[in-house]
């Protein structure tokens, strides 16, 4: 008996203990659920490197061959240099995959919820947390 | 054989007073693995420079079940560890799944904004000790005054109520009070996007409140510390791109006249022997400190451990918002200058999300007027909502 108590209290102590940190912003407010987006080939333009967020413009070739210039809201450079993803990371030039939502004012701005770079890797494997509130009870 | 005599005694008495001095800590060296006292300035006071962080885990407040107890047991502590490790495995922004469904398509999928690997490294070690909080004994943030638990009740009961009727909130209709100004300065991420005010601080950029205590893993933040001989520079870089800085004068000089009232307050430094003692007071209602507001007074502590540790101490106090004072600490361990790079925290210049949030609540308004799409406020944009 004494065991199981010790075992419930320690569960409880790890769960307060991982509690993930939020994210920085409501993206709810910003891009559509019903307007999902994905681009097999987005060639980066270039990559600003700003606080709070990061943004990766890319040009899109669409299915009928119009070029369309794109904005991708991605996460803070602060963890990027943290984790040693340098400016190098995503040079212009480079083909990544874009899977993300559209604005909602329809503009070509769109965040990135998964990037995968040329061969494969995908951005990002990760860890533990993702701050959805049922994860919090 | 005279010279040699002089030499020998002018030798003597340098060798001596740099003995001396070293011993002093007047002379600074800086070793990795020196120790605290060998640590100083050029100037004389301990070297507390560098950039700081920590990937261990120690919960903020204390677990019931440890009681006055301050640090775990061996089993406690494995039991723990293990759990955390076993959560870290977990899959985490990556998958799309909710409830056991796909969740593309949905409010939760958008609100989780982008992949696990923009919120770096998880906390892999766990402290042994079961608090921060040193000071009750009981490892807890005191009780709440009536004033406090009023004030703060009031808050909730504003934001349930911007979420009423939407996946996130409880059931019923879009409250009446939609309209109603927050009860006090908001810094929330509440769920309505009228005007800038209606954003959270960090989403403002108004950084996230008085951090102190950094959080723990890459996500959680560095701070970096910055001496001169008669000032000190706190800068914390957290969250994202959730900056700011103390510049704290080294002086024995009064706080500022109590009407005047700084966000991040009024910061007054001086040395008790090896430690660093920073009050501060003269803060705003736009201040939000755990609840706390203007009346909040802050006296840290930082104090060189070794050469890669930094002791921060904190005790609170606000007697309009907690029935007693509280104290706090936190060990950080000092990183690689050269890999950490700290980026300032001001970031309302490339901050397009605060723009693009109430651009895009402004379109879905219009889309709803013209029915072409859901009223916003039936929509979570502040919690990523419930199941849907």
């Amino acid at each position: 008996m004494r065991k199981l108590v010790v075992t419930i209290c320690a569960g409880l102590f790890v769960a307060a203990a991982a509690a993930p940190a939020r994210a920085h912003h409501a993206f709810a407010a910003e891009f559509d659920a019903k307007q999902p987006v994905k681009f097999e080939k987005a060639v980066v333009t270039k990559m600003e490197w700003t606080n709070p967020h990061t943004w990766i413009h890319v040009d899109v070739t669409m299915p009928d061959g119009r070029k369309e210039a794109w904005a991708i809201e991605a996460g803070t450079p602060n963890v990027l240099f943290r984790r040693g993803f340098t400016k190098d990371a995503l040079k212009p030039g480079t083909a990544i995959v874009i899977d993300g939502y559209r604005a909602k004012d329809g503009s070509h701005r769109a965040n990135g919820r998964n990037l995968t770079l040329p061969g494969g890797q995908t951005l990002f494997l990760g860890g533990a947390g993702t701050g959805a509130p049922e994860e919090k009870r | 054989m005279k010279v040699s005599a002089r030499f020998l005694l002018a030798f003597t008495l340098v060798a001596t007073a740099t003995i001396i001095a070293i011993l002093q800590g007047r002379i600074g060296f800086r070793t990795d693995g020196g120790s605290a006292g060998q640590m100083r300035t050029t100037w004389g006071t301990p070297d507390l420079q560098g950039i700081w962080n920590t990937n261990t885990f120690v919960p903020f407040e204390r677990a019931a079940q440890f009681g006055t107890r301050a640090m775990m047991t061996e089993e406690e502590h494995a039991k723990a560890l293990a759990e955390l490790q076993e959560r870290n495995k977990r899959p985490g922004r990556d998958s799309r799944d909710v409830g056991g469904k796909s969740g593309v398509g949905t409010e939760k999928d958008v609100a989780r904004a982008y992949n696990e690997f923009w919120f770096g490294d998880k906390p892999t070690k766990l402290s042994y000790r079961t608090s921060m909080v040193i000071d009750p004994p009981d490892g807890r943030i005191p009780a709440l005054t009536p004033e406090g638990t009023k004030r703060l009740a009031d808050k909730r009961e504003f934001l349930a109520a911007l979420l009423q009727g939407t996946s996130g909130g409880r059931p019923g209709p879009i409250s009446p009070r939609r309209s109603e100004s927050s009860p006090d300065y908001n810094l929330d991420r509440i769920n309505r996007a009228d005007g800038p005010e209606d954003r959270g601080g960090p989403e403002r950029c108004f950084g996230d409140g008085v951090p102190v205590v950094l959080g723990t893993g890459t996500f959680g933040g560095v701070m970096q510390l910055v001496q001169s001989p008669d000032s000190v520079s706190i800068y914390y870089d957290v969250g994202q791109g959730s900056g700011y800085s103390w510049v704290v004068p080294i002086t024995n000089r009064s706080h500022l006249p109590a009407n005047v009232r700084l966000y991040r307050g009024d910061p007054i430094g001086h040395w008790d022997d090896d430690t660093l003692v920073v009050d501060v007071t003269n803060f705003s209602d736009e201040t939000n400190f755990r609840g706390a507001r203007e009346n909040l007074h802050l006296v840290l502590r930082f104090k060189r451990v070794d050469a890669n540790t930094l002791s921060v101490q904190f005790t609170a106090a606000d007697p309009t918002t907690w029935t007693k004072p509280w104290t706090a600490v936190q060990e950080l361990e000092k990183t690689d200058d050269k890999t950490t790079l700290v980026l300032e925290g001001g970031c309302h210049e490339g901050n397009y999300g605060l723009m693009g949030m109430l651009l895009n609540t402004r379109a879905a308004e219009k889309a709803f007027r013209e029915g072409k799409g859901p009223d916003p406020a039936t929509q979570d944009n502040a919690t990523g909502g419930g199941d849907n």
